[in-house]
């Protein structure tokens, strides 16, 4: 059977891949600027995505005693130093603008005598964490308003849309390649400007606590036409999230117990077995250590029945549990999780833990204008890279996409005005991509394209998540390379134009080996361990070599990684440490 | 991942592609009992084991988007966290009128 496909043709100033907490921001902004824009979503706006499943907080430095300064400095001590020191200062300043910008369009941060009250989380100097009502609802709130915020602005918003590619013309961003996924209709969607907004790639592994669509697909698609990447080896991970009953997989909430009740990590057989990873401090040991000891039981075959470790505070007693919970968490409710009504009572029994990724702190190299190394193609939020180095400070997320979202809308807008000349499709890029559709289309059979996807995050956390190593990183290359060659035979069991989601999962699944690939690549040749990357064959930081970012580009004979170091624009290493030191003097 | 129990529950599933079928009908798959599994994991088994056509929604997987929503024995909820029954199943989607594909909604 062959199958010709045929494409529409749509024209904006602006296209704006993801709609939701950067996509969005940039959509207004670009607006706002009398521009035409057309957002477009995979899933459908603020019921998917992973700006919903925001629980926590959104960090500005709004307290007297704060200022941008501070949390800058905490910021790049949070990244190990290897931030991109002006985008870290833009994040910094633009902060506060950014919550205001939210709450304008109803998120409804909760105030007190008209201010915001803040939460204080690890790594920050000051509270800065602002968050909604009840506690744990502060992205969904956040996509609500957003989501209303475009209704009312009549933005465009193409939805179960997917983007497969990125168009480009005489070395121009000149739009996107996009699939209507309802009806199996290619779109040619013809930009004077592009902006990618469409977050990390956690879905790349096995056990993440992002949603469907964190599957990297910005960062591949810029990757294959040219696009700079920087920092992808850094991948961050929730030491402790839930992990059975199943329905709760991914919660965070309870697992607070470790520090604020002392709760007891217990592999298996029954062994405390954070003494061996920490002989000082054990179950108290940092984020890192806990989840390469949790990471290392289960590996080494300790793990309990989900692959995980039991977390435990039942051997206290039930008296001290209860004064505990009804000061802290009423009636069992962990910001939404209500462990008492699914069944588990903490007093009498332990529950399962695992760690699990959670964002990506690599992405696509911008400039202070959201600007990419290509002409007419901005990028903005998470699929960005550089505001936070090697590790993310929690709450940072949400402040980063509305200031980078809104910078992205704006010179993105500045660029469609100024542009003198017309921009053409290369109808041969088109079909080319078509061509790969078409390819699926066709073949009767192969293997299944959910198969291929399990192997892959399997293989990704297996080798190359909390401990890495050359040996594992190396296996993990080649069971990439494995996997790409079985992808060459995938088949669709169903061939229907009618949402056809396993089209979907086979283009997501095409992208998704270059995003690994660049991870595991990028993981190799940093021998050093810094934030949240961990050599256990090069288990310190080594400032002397590895102050450095390492930039991933695309070359005619494959993926090119180069070592670029970084520039001390704003502070040195030097004087934020000693800054710490006195603070820590002081106190 | 789902457990390989030796408890079988008979699941039947809502299925209709407008542009194929004539009228909706209903498929069953022996899906593996775990007391400590959701719906959607059941899903995602008959997806992986038996019919990788089968089309349903979801995305945060933890009962923030409510995008899984689905009837389950004639009861709408998420397919996320409600947990799988010792019985017989039978999975619909929320509005039959609003189907685009199989559990799938517009
Ligand atoms: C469980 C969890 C809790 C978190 N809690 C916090 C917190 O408390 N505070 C904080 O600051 N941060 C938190 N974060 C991080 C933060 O939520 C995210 O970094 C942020 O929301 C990302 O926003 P984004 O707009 O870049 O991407 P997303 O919200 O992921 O949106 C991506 C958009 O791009 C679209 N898209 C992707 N690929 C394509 C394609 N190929 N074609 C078409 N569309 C596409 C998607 O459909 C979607 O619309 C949390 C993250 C997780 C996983
Ligand atoms: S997948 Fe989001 S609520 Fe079920």
């Amino acid at each position: 059977m062959s199958v010709k496909m045929s494409y529409k043709i749509i024209e904006t100033d602006i296209v704006v891949v993801g709609s939701e907490a950067a996509g969005a921001r940039a959509a207004f902004e670009a607006q706002d600027q009398g521009i035409d824009v057309l957002v477009i979503t995979k899933s459908k706006m603020a019921k998917s995505a992973v700006t919903l499943m925001a629980v926590a907080t959104c960090t500005a430095p709004f307290n007297e005693k704060d200022s941008p300064e501070i949390l800058l400095k905490d910021t790049i001590k949070g990244g190990s130093y290897i931030n991109d020191q002006k985008l870290a200062k833009i994040f910094s300043e633009e902060a506060c603008q950014a919550v205001l910008d939210y709450d304008k369009y109803g998120t409804n941060f909760v105030k007190k005598q008209d201010k915001y009250v803040q939460f204080q989380m690890p790594g920050h100097t000051y509270p800065r964490g602002c968050l909604t009502e009840p506690i744990g609802t502060t992205g969904r709130k956040m996509v609500r308003a957003l989501h209303h915020e475009a209704n009312k602005r009549k933005i465009k918003i193409l939805e179960d849309t997917l983007v497969f590619s990125i168009l480009i013309n005489n070395g121009r961003a000149v739009g996107v390649l996009a699939i209507d996924l309802q009806k199996t209709e290619v779109l040619v969607i013809k930009a004077k400007a592009t902006i990618l907004a469409t977050g990390g790639g956690m879905r790349v592994y096995e056990k993440n606590c992002a949603a469907r669509e964190a599957t990297g697909d910005g960062l591949a698609m810029a990757y294959r036409v040219g696009v700079n990447l920087r920092d992808m080896e850094f991948v961050q991970f929730f030491p402790t999230v839930m992990i059975s009953p199943k329905n709760l997989f991914g919660q965070q909430g309870p697992a607070r117990l470790r520090y604020e009740l002392n709760a007891q990590l217990i592999n298996f057989y029954g062994e405390r077995f954070m003494y061996r990873y920490d002989p000082l401090r054990g179950d108290k040991s940092t984020r890192d250590v806990v989840a390469r000891g949790i990471y290392t039981e289960v590996k080494e075959g300790r793990g309990t029945e989900y692959g995980g470790v039991y977390m435990d505070v039942s051997y206290l007693p039930d008296k001290v549990i209860n004064t505990f919970i009804d000061r802290h968490y009423p009636r069992f409710n962990f910001g939404g999780v209500d462990l008492l009504k699914e069944g588990i009572d903490i007093r009498k029994e332990p529950f399962e833990v695992t760690p699990a990724v959670h964002f990506f702190m690599g992405g696509i190299v911008i400039n202070e204008k959201t600007t990419t190394n290509i002409e007419g193609l901005y990028a903005c939020g998470e699929v960005a890279g550089g505001v936070h180095g090697a590790n993310r400070l929690g709450g940072s997320a949400l402040p980063e996409m509305g200031v980078f979202g809104k910078r992205a809308g704006k010179f993105a807008a500045e660029y469609v005005k100024d542009l003198k000349d017309t921009i053409e499709i290369n109808i041969k890029q088109v079909n080319k991509e078509i061509e790969r559709i078409e390819r699926l289309f066709e073949r009767p059979e192969g293997p299944n394209v959910y198969d291929i996807l399990k192997k892959l995050q399997h293989v990704m956390w297996q080798g190359a998540f909390v401990i890495r190593s050359a040996q594992s990183l190396n296996s993990v290359l080649s069971e990439i390379e494995c996997l790409r060659q079985e992808y060459q035979n995938v088949a669709l069991k169903s061939k229907s134009k009618n949402f056809n989601l396993e089209l979907k999962t086979a283009l997501e699944l095409e992208l998704m080996f270059d995003v690994t690939e660049m991870i595991v690549r990028a993981a190799l040749l940093r021998t050093e361990s810094r934030g949240s990357h961990y050599r256990e064959d090069y288990p310190e930081k080594n400032d002397q070599k590895w102050l450095q970012n390492i930039i991933i580009s695309r070359k005619a004979e494959g993926m090119q990684l180069n070592k670029q170091p970084v520039e001390f624009t704003i502070f040195k290493p030097e004087e934020v440490n000693d800054e710490y030191k006195n603070k820590k003097r002081k106190n | 991942m789902m457990n390989t129990k030796t408890k079988n529950v008979k699941i039947k599933v809502f299925r209709f592609d407008p542009s194929v079928d004539q009228k909706p009908y209903y498929d069953e798959f022996n899906v593996p009992y775990d007391k400590d599994e959701t719906i959607l994991a059941a899903l995602h088994y008959i997806r992986e084991n038996f019919d990788s056509s089968l089309t349903y929604r979801y995305s945060c997987e933890t009962g923030c988007c409510s995008i899984c929503s689905v009837r389950i024995n004639g009861k709408a909820g998420l397919a996320c966290k409600v947990k799988m029954l010792e019985e017989d199943i039978v999975l619909e989607p929320v509005k039959k009128d609003k189907v685009l594909r199989d559990l799938a909604m517009l």
